[in-house]
């Protein structure tokens, strides 16, 4: 029973990160945009 | 084959250097952004989901992670592997309930102390201050220890001198850009961190499953020792039920409670962002287990099954079993990926260490330090941060140098970490949830926290007086809880709870 545990909790975090991790990366690259124009620069002070 | 005989190359070096410059550039080109502590410390409060999540993973998935992760994997095999699935489901269950992190960001607090402070009264805020910079000082302690392993496994080196270079050449780089660019910095490095850590992960895996094989993976090599087997809840797997209670606890508190990560939560756009982060990140507090463990499990096998003579090697030298995992893809993984995979784990060694020295450096300036002075201006603020990031960073390369934990690696973390967890958990689980909760209950609680150092005694390791760590973990906790209970209906605050808020 163990075994298969391990092997669905294995295939499953492989499956779901790689999906997590292409969304994020692309979501975050939005995100520093948007990051650095609410950032106040010292230029705007 | 040699133990230490590596792919690592030229071109490896070439990758490693030049990737090391990246984090230094951007920390000192941020350094403008910088004009408050409260940029310094959380970012202005301007993080986004994706950049929030992408930033967390970065920070909790550090080098010290991947090691004794892998470690845990080396040593128990697949039983290992509960551990992660009871830390992303305690996360989950964090980000889908919005369990205390809700009601922490509601609060607009920078730190967890602060929050005592505005529950409770402000000695509780500097006596939690107190005990959350020593419980997260010592548990980084041998951060940089493990990170150094790590490189001298990668590229070969076994010169025992080497470790102390590896060591200094690592904190100095974290240092520099974490005092320029703060929370800032931090983001923006975190973010390229996550990328790269992910990718080598993901493209390493592919590696281990092609050497190992996938049956092979899922069988016990016949020289294994007892405690390399799939049931985490038997004896022989050196777990057994009460380490697994207890690591329901470290995991549930230490995922809403743990200050690098509810940092992140403190430092987002909104309540509701905040609650979204910690339900995505929940993959990344399951992955950040489990891929170093299986790696570790495939360096294991390969060691054990396919070149005996190294495990020969491995015990005659004495050398640690964090080693094992190191060894194991110097070997398997081509020169020039190998560069970007040692790239990518020192992002991990960095992305963790400049939270945590961030975080620990917050807390000491602002809820000890700063009360204890009557307050601060902002700019003395920003400068203490500084300097006390400094500090910790010597401290750390001493203790590093000096210490050799008796327990393993995430033993030792999960005890130095319940310091600080099992107080911290009761007093704002109390706080947030019961009105009753006093100041004394609080007090009582937080130095009842103290009680998990004695985790790291020379009683864990068998001997007349045996005290495992997993039972002072446990026990440790439920003191904490009966402390504030007993306290707080014995010693009532004057102030009913409403009027506190």
């Amino acid at each position: 029973m163990w075994i298969l545990i391990w092997k669905s909790v294995l295939i499953f975090t492989f499956v779901a990160y790689s999906i997590m991790f292409l969304v994020v990366a692309i979501g975050g690259i939005g995100d520093i945009k948007k990051f650095f124009e609410d950032l106040k620069s010292p230029s705007e002070e | 084959m040699d133990l230490f005989s590596t792919n690592f190359g030229t071109i490896d070096w070439v990758i490693v250097c030049v990737y090391m410059c990246i984090p230094l550039s951007i920390g000192l080109y941020l350094r403008k952004y910088i004009t408050s502590s409260g940029d310094f410390i959380v970012a202005g409060r301007n993080l986004r989901l994706f950049l929030a999540v992408a930033t967390l993973t970065g920070t909790e998935m550090g080098l010290v992670t991947i090691m004794y992760s892998s470690e845990a994997g080396f040593i128990h095999g697949f039983s290992a592997f509960h551990i992660g699935v009871i830390e992303g489901v305690a996360v989950l269950a964090i980000g889908l309930t919005g369990f205390i992190i809700y009601k922490l960001r509601e609060s607009r607090v920078m730190t967890i102390p602060e929050y005592y402070e505005k529950r409770y009264n402000q000695k509780v805020r500097v006596v939690g201050g107190i005990v959350l910079a020593l419980g997260g000082i010592l548990n980084m302690g041998l951060f940089l220890q493990a990170g150094a392993r790590f490189m001298m496994g990668v590229t070969g080196v076994s010169n025992p001198a080497m470790l102390k270079i590896f060591m200094s050449i690592m904190l100095i780089m974290v240092l520099i850009y974490t005092v320029a660019g703060g929370m800032v910095s931090l983001a923006i490095n975190d973010f390229v961190q996550f990328v790269i850590l992910s990718l080598g992960l993901l493209i390493g895996s592919i590696f281990v499953f092609k050497e190992i094989g996938w049956t092979t993976l899922f069988t016990i090599p016949v020289n294994a020792p007892n405690a390399f087997t799939f049931n985490p809840v038997s004896k022989e797997s050196g777990f057994g039920t009460l380490y697994v209670l207890f690591m329901v606890m470290v995991s549930v508190s230490a995922g809403a409670l743990w200050q690098t990560a509810t940092m992140r939560a403190l430092a987002a756009k909104s309540p509701k962002v905040a609650k979204n982060l910690y339900a995505c990140a929940s993959l990344s507090f399951l992955m950040r287990k489990v891929i170093p463990m299986l790696w570790g499990i495939g360096a294991f096998i390969f060691i054990t099954t396919k070149f005996p003579q190294l495990y020969e090697q491995f015990q005659a030298g004495g050398y640690s079993s964090q080693y094992g995992m190191p060894i194991f893809i110097s070997k398997i993984i081509p020169s020039g990926l190998l560069g970007i995979i040692a790239a990518g784990m020192f992002a991990a060694f960095m992305s963790t260490h400049d939270s945590y020295l961030l975080s620990w450096s917050s807390v000491i300036t602002q809820d000890i330090i700063s009360p204890l002075r009557g307050g601060l201006a902002d700019k003395s603020r920003l400068r203490i941060n500084r300097v006390t990031i400094v500090v910790i960073g010597i401290f750390l390369l001493i203790w590093g140098l000096w210490f050799e934990a008796p327990i393993s690696l995430w033993n030792y973390m999960a005890v130095t970490g319940s310091i600080y967890l099992s107080g911290a958990f009761t007093v704002i689980v109390a706080g947030l949830y019961w009105k009753k909760a006093s100041s004394t209950g609080a007090m009582i609680a937080l130095v009842c926290g103290l009680f998990a150092i004695s985790g790291l005694g020379p009683w864990t390791t068998k001997g007349v007086i045996y005290l495992s760590d997993k039972f002072i973990g446990v026990s440790t906790f439920v003191i904490c809880a009966l402390g504030m209970v007993i306290g707080s209906l014995m010693f009532p605050d004057k102030k009913a709870a409403e009027e506190v808020k």
